[in-house]
């Protein structure tokens, strides 16, 4: 590692990185099977599309929270990073202040970009709202494109459902907060590097965080007790108690009680013609079909 | 010698509901099916003391409907409530007299319509909601886990500092189980917390059984709109509807689905072009190489949740009817009405696939060619 001679070209892209517009967070992927710590291929993505939007010469912030090994991190350096920060908490600090310390270290930061959620503990997906909150900035969802434009503003395109886009378009300086989409990862036109050499060469940095005395941060949520349990792959659905008679139950078991599906309409009489204007007539009523009449 | 008993003796019905057999009478009912479905339940309003608090469903409709994740959520709120407290649902959506919900069915008391438009930024709808939850102050708030609604719901629980369970899994003895995937050095495990501490549920799918046995008041209330307010230094560039061809069918509205009846190709797929849907095939049409393996619909190819489904010239196997079991509108066109796909669909049309097809496509083009065209 130490033996590889940073390029000037190196040192730069480093000193644009500290003041870059754009952040990344990151974080630890749980393997469900093997249960180690890997990269996220959200989180990945999303460095993907950091680069891609700042085009070559610069590079986006990454910065994680929490423990990460030295070993996911270098795979997220391996993308062509050159630095990562990661902030930890002091070994006794209380694990809510985790979130504050997020907050101080990207208040100066232009555009956040996390994954949708994270692929350890819980998986909640509230940490990107929960910054947004804390930071006072608006939060986009589903982010599937970023695409710079002049002046310094950016074009930020939604992935709705069944294949719908919906784009925004941020004014210079504007903060904010992008959640990307799970589909983000199968874009294809997303190309994801994988060096070695940047990988070694790339230094995880771990600033001296001073975190805030807990009064001055806003009213946290009620704390919730949760009880870890072993898995059972059995999920029991509430369901009502049954208040139908025996004699029904019974029915239902020999068979002698009313199909449960009959069927609907069927038309057997006409043209084709007749029939396919009903059969439209129909889809309209159910507005499948969006032509006017 | 046997004695054998007539099965189809007369029998009469009882005040009570049951069916009695006179030995020796010949008046009364002989249908065996008639006098079950006699015994069908009748579903009485779960509400029957004065209600002094309540539980509360946030929801977006969809195409004037709800689907199928919606409907469990409501479910498990109807099944949550105690006997006094009454399930309000608070839907936005952005054409009201659209929806059409057979509400009390669905186990709601109270259907709250939140007028919304494109214009109406996430967080001023999370806001109006916010002042909703206020107002009605309930016990429980579910959400579905998806969409627009787990983006609604983050908001709300994030701005209103609400004790939140995402993704939860089951809720059973008082407690929401969700899925937690391990931190390093922990393996994975399930987490449990008391529902009595949690504000906010966001609940994944299967989490309740849609079958009541009773109903909800199904009362319907307009709200007023939320006021709308810019967000300052961002603009909306509009949204653009996604071409049903390149949508992956688990994800499409509508689909046109082809069956053994399908011989002309090409007109089916020009007809799919038309109507603006996405193509699928049952597993014969697959097999004979008209259509690729990844149209293929069923069990062993994909299972679809659309809105919409046209089966043309398709039977109905029952492998094809698993695959197709979530789509809520399915309309059938074979030349065999008594085919099983007729046991499925709301509208059969006993007719040549290929004839209908045609005359299907004449009547969209002449559509399409008048002025007043949607799109």
């Amino acid at each position: 590692m130490s033996d590889l001679k940073q390029s000037p070209l190196k040192q730069s892209a480093i000193k644009q990185s500290a003041a870059s517009p754009l952040a990344v967070l990151v974080s630890v992927r749980i393997d469900p099977t093997s249960g180690r710590a890997t990269r996220s291929r959200a989180d990945a993505a999303a460095v993907a599309l950091a680069q891609k939007a700042m085009g070559d010469g610069a590079e986006p912030w990454l910065c994680t929270a929490g423990s990460m090994p030295d070993a996911v991190a270098r795979d997220y350096l391996a993308q062509g990073l050159s630095q990562l920060t990661r902030l930890r908490l002091a070994g006794d600090a209380n694990p809510d202040q985790l979130l504050p310390m997020l907050a101080k270290a990207c208040r100066d930061k232009g555009l956040l970009l996390t994954g949708p959620r994270a692929e350890s503990g819980t998986s909640s997906g509230l940490l990107p709202y929960a910054l947004a909150h804390v930071l006072q900035r608006l939060l986009i969802d589903e982010v599937i494109d970023l695409t710079p434009e002049d002046h310094g503003g950016w074009r930020v395109t939604q992935a709705l459902p069944r294949g719908a886009r919906r784009a925004w378009r941020l004014d210079a300086g504007v903060p904010a907060v992008l959640v990307t989409s799970a589909r983000l990862q199968q874009r294809e036109d997303l190309p994801q590097k994988y060096s070695w050499v940047a990988a070694q060469a790339g230094r995880i940095v771990e600033p001296l965080m001073t975190v805030a005395a807990p009064q001055t941060q806003p009213a946290a949520a009620p704390a919730v007790a949760w009880t870890l349990e072993t898995t059972r792959k059995q999920r029991r659905p509430l369901a009502a108690v049954s208040a139908e008679s025996g004699a029904a139950r019974m029915a239902r078991a020999t068979g002698s009680a009313e199909p449960a599906a009959r069927g609907g309409m069927v038309i057997r009489e006409g043209s084709a013609m007749d029939k396919a204007q009903l059969l439209l007539d129909h889809l309209r009523k159910l507005s499948l079909v969006q032509t006017a009449n | 010698m046997t004695l054998r008993i007539n099965p189809r003796r007369p029998a009469v019905i009882t005040k009570q509901g049951l069916r009695r057999i006179v030995l020796g009478s010949t008046e009364g009912e002989r249908d065996l099916r008639q006098s079950a479905s006699s015994h069908a339940s009748v579903r009485r309003p779960r509400l029957a003391q004065p209600v002094t608090a309540c539980l509360l469903v946030l929801t977006h409709p969809e195409h004037g409907g709800i689907d199928e994740h919606a409907r469990e959520t409501i479910a498990a709120a109807a099944l949550l409530a105690r006997a006094d407290e009454a399930v309000v649902v608070v839907m936005p959506c952005t054409n009201p007299e659209e929806l059409q919900l057979d509400a009390a069915s669905l186990g709601i008391d109270r259907l709250e319509l939140l007028p919304t438009s494109d214009a109406l930024t996430p967080d001023a709808l999370a806001q109006a909601v916010a002042q909703r939850w206020h107002a009605l102050l309930p016990r429980l708030t579910l959400i579905p886990d998806r969409g627009d609604d787990a983006d609604l719901g983050r908001r709300l629980a994030v701005s209103q500092q609400m004790a939140v369970a995402t993704s939860v899994v089951e809720i059973a003895e008082g407690r929401a189980r969700v899925r937690d995937q391990g931190v390093v050095g922990r393996p994975a495990a399930d987490a449990t917390a008391r529902l009595d501490e949690l504000d906010l549920l966001m609940v994944a799918r299967q989490v309740a059984r849609t079958e009541l046995p009773f109903l909800g008041l199904g009362q319907r209330q307009l709200l007023q709109a939320p006021v709308l307010r810019s967000m300052a230094g961002v603009r909306d560039l509009g949204r653009m509807a996604g071409k049903a061809q390149q949508v992956a069918l688990e994800e499409a509205d509508f689909i046109l689905a082809a069956g053994n009846g399908v011989t002309d190709v090409p007109l089916f797929q020009e007809l799919a072009q038309a109507l603006g849907a996405a193509v699928g095939a049952s597993r014969v049409a697959v097999d004979d190489g008209r259509f690729p393996r990844s149209q293929q619909i069923g069990a062993t190819g994909r299972t679809v949740q659309a809105r919409g489904y046209l089966a043309m010239g398709i039977s109905g196997a029952v492998q094809h009817l698993q695959g197709i079991r979530e789509c809520r509108h399915v309309i059938a066109v074979n030349t065999d009405p008594a085919a099983p796909i007729a046991q499925r669909s709301e509208l059969t049309v006993a007719e040549d696939a290929q004839s209908l097809m045609r005359a299907l496509l004449s009547l969209v083009r002449d559509n399409s060619n008048s002025p007043e065209m949607a799109r």
